[in-house]
């Protein structure tokens, strides 16, 4: 499987160290990620490359929106960073049975707990780390046992998954006044 | 505001940011509020148990296990209730949607609150499953009175939101749902933004609109506003207009973040579907799943009139 490095500021790697321009070639290819890679790394990534921002209905607004948020120092208390992990369900009941597989993004605290990220706006997520996980097998709803697999992720994966959590960011930092 | 409340809960941590929202709802409206959970499926005609439906596991039904839910309601909500001494808990065995629909119905509930899904899920889980909690969508299909879902925490108390969005197609619903969010945003002194989208189908696919065939659909829009809308504000004028073109789930979340909206009020079904078909992939359910706000469903002219601050709390 080709592979890919995503750099901290946004650039596709190939393997030989040269600047991938065409985000379409190693759309198939195993994702590295860079020391350093952050969520603001991904962001630079969509600004670096259009064509990604048309995999998400919100993709085009984040990039847009990374020019009016801060350089530097985004990171929230408590949570420690951010991890794309597959996950491999087996779901009997209710009716049908199925197997459904998906990625989803986590923030993890600092004793390795799962925290709930969606409250927090994008714009205050920018510099935590963002780490791949490892694929989470979850048999018919047993979250005690679940297993976990090493695994690999591509680049559509990383984009799609990542995008698709991002889509629910969208809470106001303050409340508004009223006239 | 609301006279009555029906709060339909599964009693679980994922409706804690809509017990929340009706809590505080009926306490500043002095609304009475029924906090209703339905529990299992019974068997086809009459039976005694009842099937758990997370473990699908069989119960026998009988006084003690009601008691046992109710007891176990009160205790999840104790801290909720206390300001709330007029809080009803009630339960039932059946099919949910039915139930709340027919609880609502013999009660003649003027709002129902109820979270978007009925278990915990991972963000990433949504995109296979059904997109909010099939209860809800049958719920918001089929109820007479507004229907608020409730997903997120919602930070700003009811009565201090500053702006209510409402998503209009022009419909028959959408118009009750205007009349609504119109009724409201008077009534608390917010503002109301008026949207629409001129649709362009989905994101990304290629679509034969030409620049001038969607300025023509703005002007028309632009106008049907005015004779719809903006001519029965009556004496309302905190409010603005908003058109954007494009695929009409996202551009409703995309201003509704812009606009910093409290709320956003939408139709259930509209024109274009059946109300039989309604159901997934509808705009609203797009909207539900990633809205930061709570969403509200109309689709009935009873209940839009929103009688100021609801009926005094007898002493």
């Amino acid at each position: 499987m080709d592979e890919v490095t995503l750099a901290a500021n946004g650039f596709l790697l190939r393997h030989d160290g040269t600047q991938e321009t065409d985000a379409l070639r190693v759309l198939g290819a195993r994702v590295v990620l860079a020391e350093g890679y952050s969520l603001r790394s991904f962001i630079l990534m969509l600004c670096l490359n259009p064509l990604l921002q048309r995999l998400g209905p919100f993709a085009q607004d984040l990039a847009a929106g990374l020019a009016g948020w801060p350089a530097a120092g985004c990171v929230p208390g408590g949570v420690e960073r951010l991890e794309l992990s597959k996950t491999v369900e087996i779901i009997g009941h209710p009716a049908p049975p199925r197997l459904e597989i998906y990625h989803a993004l986590r923030g993890v605290g600092a004793d390795g707990q799962d925290i709930e990220i969606k409250p927090y706006p994008v714009e205050t997520l920018l510099d935590l780390p963002v780490i791949l996980g490892r694929l989470r097998h979850v048999v018919f709803g047993d979250r005690m046992d679940e297993f976990r697999f090493e695994t690999v992720c591509n680049l559509f994966e990383f984009q799609e998954g990542i995008g698709w959590q991002l889509a629910f960011h969208g809470a106001p930092v303050e409340c508004a006044l009223r006239r | 505001m609301f006279e009555k409340i029906l709060f339909a809960t599964s009693a679980s941590s994922t409706c804690d940011d809509a017990a929340h929202v009706a809590f505080e709802l009926s306490r500043k409206n002095r609304s009475k509020l029924f906090v209703y959970h339905v529990f299992g499926l019974p068997g086809r005609g009459f039976s005694l148990t009842y099937r758990d439906v997370r473990t699908g596991e069989a119960e026998n039904v009988d006084e003690n296990l009601v008691s046992l839910v109710k007891e176990e309601m009160a205790q999840y909500y104790e801290k909720l209730g206390r300001d709330h001494p007029d809080c009803v808990y009630e339960t039932a065995t059946g099919e949910p949607h039915t139930e709340i629909l027919r609880k609502a119905r013999k009660d003649d509930a003027s709002l129902i609150i109820m979270g978007a899904h009925n278990r915990e899920e991972d963000v990433g889980a949504m995109r296979h499953r059904a997109i909010a909690g099939t209860t809800m969508q049958k719920v918001a299909k089929s109820a007479r009175c507004p229907v608020l879902i409730v997903s997120r925490p919602c930070v700003t108390c009811w009565s201090y939101f500053a702006n209510i969005v409402v998503a209009t197609d022009f419909s028959k619903p959408s118009d009750y749902a205007f009349q609504f969010a119109r009724n409201v945003a008077k009534e608390i002194g917010c503002r109301l933004h008026v949207f629409h989208c001129v649709d362009l189908g989905p994101e990304g696919q290629q679509s034969s609109a030409t620049q001038a065939y969607i300025e023509q659909q703005l002007a028309v829009a632009e106008k049907k506003i005015q004779d719809k809308y903006v001519a029965n504000m009556g004496d309302f004028d905190n409010y603005v207009v908003a058109l954007r073109e494009g695929t009409p789930h996202v551009e409703v979340l995309k201003y509704a973040r812009e606009a910093k909206a409290d709320l956003i009020v939408m139709a259930h079904h509209t024109k274009d579907v059946d109300p039989e078909q309604a159901m997934l992939g509808s705009t609203i359910e797009q909207v539900v799943l990633r809205s930061a706000c709570p969403v509200l469903s109309v689709n009935h002219p009873d209940k839009v009139d929103v009688t100021p601050y609801g009926v005094p709390r007898a002493e």
